[in-house]
Parts: C-alpha cells; structure tokens; sequence
C-alpha cells in the first residue's frame, strides 16, 4: 500500500451524519434528535428544530404542512430526505506528484412508522467514485459499490428507552465520529461499505446506555472475512450532568482467516463552548492461517470549539500502532472547520498531515466539502 | 518526632487562638454585604430521558445584611435580582423560548427574576435555611433555598464565599411550560447561586 493512497483514503468518507460534539449542550446520546438511538440517519421532529437552530440562518423550524407534503409523508407515517455531498480532495506525499478526486456521493434516507411501534428504515447511497477503506496485508477491505444499501432495519421501541433493531447497518462504535476514514473506524472494520447483518438491542436512560449486539457477514466481505460476532457497548454519564460521558466498547468477531478481539474505551466530554472527544481501541487479531497474533492500537483526539453556534472548528490527532509482523506507525492531525450555512447546507474544510516515523514520509491533504439535504 | 509533635500543637495552638479574636472582634457586629461576582444557574430535567435544559448567568446581582455573633451568621436581609436576559443556556434560538414563554409578563416586558428574604440564622456551621419571596415575571410565590457560606480572610473585611440551590415551581408562578416538538420541560426547576460577597468599604470603615 503506498503512502499516497493511505492519505487519500484516509481523507476520502467524510459523510457528516452524526454530531457527538452536541455533549457541549447537554445531548449525551444520540437518541434525543435522531429517530435511530444509534444515531446518524434521519433526524426526529426535535432533532431537526435544533439542526436549524445550530445554524447560521437559525430561527425556528416549521415542519412542510401541505397537500404535498402531506402525501409525501403519509400524515406523518413516513419520514424522508435526499442527501447529496460534494467533496474535492488534494493530496501529496512528500516528493510525489499530488493528486486531486472529486467526488460525489447522493444519498435517500426513509423511516416509514409502521404502527404499533415498528419502524422500517433504510439508506440508499450511489457516488461517481467509491470510497473503499484501506486493505492492508492482513485485512482487505470490503468491496465497495456505486450504488448501496448502507442500512435496512427493521425496528421495535419496546419501551420509551429500549429498542430493538433487525437488519443491516454499521456496527456500534463507541464516539461514533462522523469521519469513517479516521484510523479507529477504518482500521476496525467501520468503514462506508461495512454493513453488517445484525440483531441489536438499545437501553438508555437518565445516565448510562447500554447496546449490545451479534452479526453476521453483510455479505460483501472478500473470501475468508465473512465475519460473525457479538459486542456491547455501555456508556455512563459519571458526573451526571449530561457531559461527561465515559463508556467501553468490547467486540469479538471471528471469520475463516481472522478472530479479533476490540476494547475501545472513550469519552465525550462537552464543557459548553468546548469539549474533548476521545477514544483508544486495542484490537488483538489472530491470523488463523500463519497462527500469527498481533496488536493493533489506534487513539483519536478531538478538541473541538464551538466559535458560533454554527462554526464550529476542531483540531484532531490520530494515532496508529500496529504490531511485527505487520508492523505499521501512522501519527496525524487535522484541523477541521465545519460551517453549518442552513439546515440544509454544511461546508466542510480540514487540512490534514500525517506522518510515518518509520519511513520519516510526511503526507499532506485537504478536503473542502459541501454537503446538501432535503428538510421537510 | 518528639519536634514535630510540638510543632503541631503549637500550630494548632495559634489557630484556634486566632480563631477566637477574630470572632470575639466580629461578634455583634452587623455588615452589609455586597456580591462582588455571582453565577445562577438552573437545570429541568423533561419528559424525554436523553433530554435536559440547563442554563447560567453571570448577572446576579444581590446584597446581604449580615450579622456576627455568638450563635454564629445571622442573615438580616438578602435582596438579589438576576436579569432575564442574562441567562442562556447556550442555544440561541432555545434562549429566545424561555424568554418569550417563561419570562415575559402579560404587558410584554421581560422584567428581571428577584428574591427577597427576611432573617435566618446560619448557626456555626454557616449553613443557612433560607424561606423568602421568589418574583418571576411580576409574580411573586415563597421559595426556600438552601445556603452555605464559607468566611474567607481578609483582613478586617468580612467577605464569604456562598453556594446554595433550591427548587422552583413554574405553575407557582403562573407558567405553563413549553413544549417543542413533543419535548416538555419539567414543571420543577432546580436552581443554583454562588457568589463572593464582601463587605461594603464604608461599612468595613466603621467596624
């Protein structure tokens, strides 16, 4: 794998679906403005008042009330948008010539209520140019498609704050970050086309939230990386104000070439204006074939300042280790500045530079990103 | 060893003697105190679990009749006034709704939330049980609070540290909370006040 092509994946996904930098407000979970509690995807009828309150025209949202709208929601049974995210990458390494992608990427979301307190909600995604994680010596990545189905699930809230999930979708991490491309997500089989078939079950309340899970292969893995397994994530607000949350995610996947086992402790700690996002998975692989065992360690910084409530920059730093015989070390940082225009339009702009302390090769990106959405 | 120990005593010794002449010289003695910087802060839980309001300000504004004496802090009189527009909980547009549906008065003004009180004593502990008159919007219901001071050094000054917390009512007050989008805060609302107060320089003058 060259260097060039390690940055250009690591700054290709950045779909902009999940806010954890709203623990600065006081939403420890995501469930508070999303319809799914695993967050990301469609926004509930408060979630989307605060999306048009955190931005820069901001005011009050008013739901689309007419005939048409009407239809097209089913009364309210169905909710629905149309995504569409531009993105212009630049990329250099070192001494090498650079290069440019554009990409894009659209995207239809749908949540149709079924009564009686079942849900169907479902992803469809097409893009000019896939977006493919990284494969390295002992993992390939998933293969990838200009069209997909990046979540189909059929839902069950049992109780206000316990919920049930069936189908397909990406498997629960822990700061749940909306870049798949940073080392934790990419690195431990989170990327764009890592859709698991999965059985989950959520349980929130005032101070902790416990998700526990089993999958299975999702169908697009390369031969001998269809995985199965089983986690759980539990998270707790300690101090109980709603911004310090601290949780542990445990994983154990096992397929015909591979087990790994993942403990991913991490934090999202919001301190009005600022907050601190943090997380360091350890994953143990055990390659079946070579019976060779190695660690794989990645840690993610975030410090993010909310300038406005519609601006709001972020300095990342990354970190990888992996293990002999696959010995690999990647250290990197961003700068991030988000601006949410309206609740239908985001820009996205984030220098980044990595550095490999074994070869001494520095990477050099950036990525401008304009995202688009339908708000009914 | 046998030093230390003496040391110790000795230390001690000066402390608790230092103790008494400050509080002999106190004692009696009646000061008006003046917040020099104080926070309010507040917190609603709603009825979505995932959900909470929380806000702060940094305009209370207050001023406290205080008495030393043999049973310890006497509070005389406590006056305090928080301006509306002060308080923000850090999102503009849900700062703009609790002004327009819990704060502003039937004649459109948005008048500043006070608190008055008569005498309570704090015993030596300086922990003080506060009942007065909370006013909201032009209305006025009884609200106790919870008070506990610390008397910091300074000289011949008497200066505190102050931190306390109650619970308000908004149907006391005649307010119907506001729901956004099936998010209905609670009726009760927890608040909180910690502010330095010293004594005014022309009072500290005469003691």
């Amino acid at each position: 794998m060259n260097r060039l092509g390690l940055v250009l994946l690591a700054l290709s996904t950045v779909p902009l679906h999940a806010l954890p930098t709203m623990i600065r407000l006081g939403y420890p979970t995501c469930v508070s403005c999303h319809i799914s509690p695993q967050g990301g995807g469609l926004l509930n009828l408060y979630g989307r008042s605060i999306d048009q309150a955190q931005s820069l025209v901001g005011g009050e949202y008013t739901p689309w009330q007419n005939s048409v709208a009407e239809f097209l929601n089913d009364n309210g049974r169905i909710t629905q948008d149309s995504r569409s995210v531009l993105q212009q990458q630049d990329v250099s390494t070192d001494s090498k010539a650079g290069t440019q992608v554009f990409r894009s990427r659209f995207l239809y979301r749908n949540s149709t209520d079924l009564g009686k307190r079942w849900r169907f909600s479902a992803t469809i995604m097409g893009e000019n140019v896939p977006a493919p994680r990284s494969s390295f010596a002992y993992e390939s990545a998933t293969r990838s498609s200009q069209t997909f189905v990046t979540s189909a699930l059929l839902s069950y809230r049992m109780k206000p704050a316990l919920e049930i999930e069936v189908g397909r979708d990406a498997l629960p991490t822990g700061v749940n970050m909306a870049d798949l491309s940073t080392f934790v997500r990419a690195r431990n089989r989170e990327g764009y086309y890592d859709t698991a078939s999965q059985a989950k079950v959520f349980w929130w309340a005032k101070r902790y939230q416990i998700t526990s899970y089993v999958f299975a292969p999702g169908g697009n893995e390369r031969t001998g990386q269809h995985e199965s397994g089983g986690g759980v994530l539990t998270e707790m607000d300690v101090l109980g104000n709603r911004r310090t949350v601290v949780g542990m995610n445990l994983l154990r996947g096992t397929s015909a070439l591979e087990d790994r086992t993942l403990i991913g402790p991490y934090a999202r700690l919001g301190f009005g204006r600022w907050g601190i996002l943090a997380e360091h998975d350890i994953t143990d692989r055990s390659l079946k074939s070579t019976k060779v065992s190695f660690l794989q360690s990645t840690s993610y910084g975030q410090l993010f300042i909310a300038a406005r409530e519609w601006l709001v920059p972020s300095l990342v730093v990354e970190r990888l280790r992996v293990q002999r015989p696959y010995q690999e070390h990647l250290d990197a940082v961003k700068l991030e500045v988000a601006a949410r225009i309206s609740s239908q339009f985001t820009i996205t702009i984030g220098p980044r530079l990595q550095h490999d302390p074994i070869s001494g090769h520095w990477s050099r990106g950036v990525v401008f990103q304009v995202a688009f959405k339908t708000v009914h | 060893m046998k030093l230390q120990v003496r040391h110790y005593i000795s230390a001690l010794a000066f402390v608790l003697l230092g103790n008494v002449v400050v509080s002999a010289a106190e004692e009696g003695r009646m000061a008006k105190l003046e917040v020099e910087s104080g926070t309010a802060s507040f917190e609603s839980s709603t009825n979505m679990p995932g959900i909470e309001v929380k806000g702060k300000s940094s305009g209370l504004s207050a001023s406290v009749e205080v008495a030393r004496d043999g049973n310890g802090l006497t509070l005389r009189t406590i006056e305090a006034a928080i301006p509306v527009k002060s308080l923000a909980t850090g999102m503009k547009v849900r700062d703009e709704h609790m002004r327009k549906y819990i704060f502003t008065a039937a004649d459109g003004q948005t008048p500043d939330i006070r608190f008055q009180a008569g005498g309570a004593n704090c015993g030596h502990d300086l922990v003080c049980k506060v009942s007065g008159n909370m006013t909201i919007r032009g209305v006025s219901h009884s609200v106790e609070l919870t008070l506990q001071a610390k008397q910091q050094s300074s000289g011949s000054t008497l200066a505190f540290r102050v931190a306390g917390e109650g619970v308000v009512k908004l149907s006391d007050f005649g307010i119907s909370a506001p729901s956004q989008f099936g998010v209905t805060p609670s009726n009760q609302v927890k608040f909180r006040l910690e502010f330095a107060a010293r004594q005014k320089a022309s009072m500290a003058g005469n003691r």
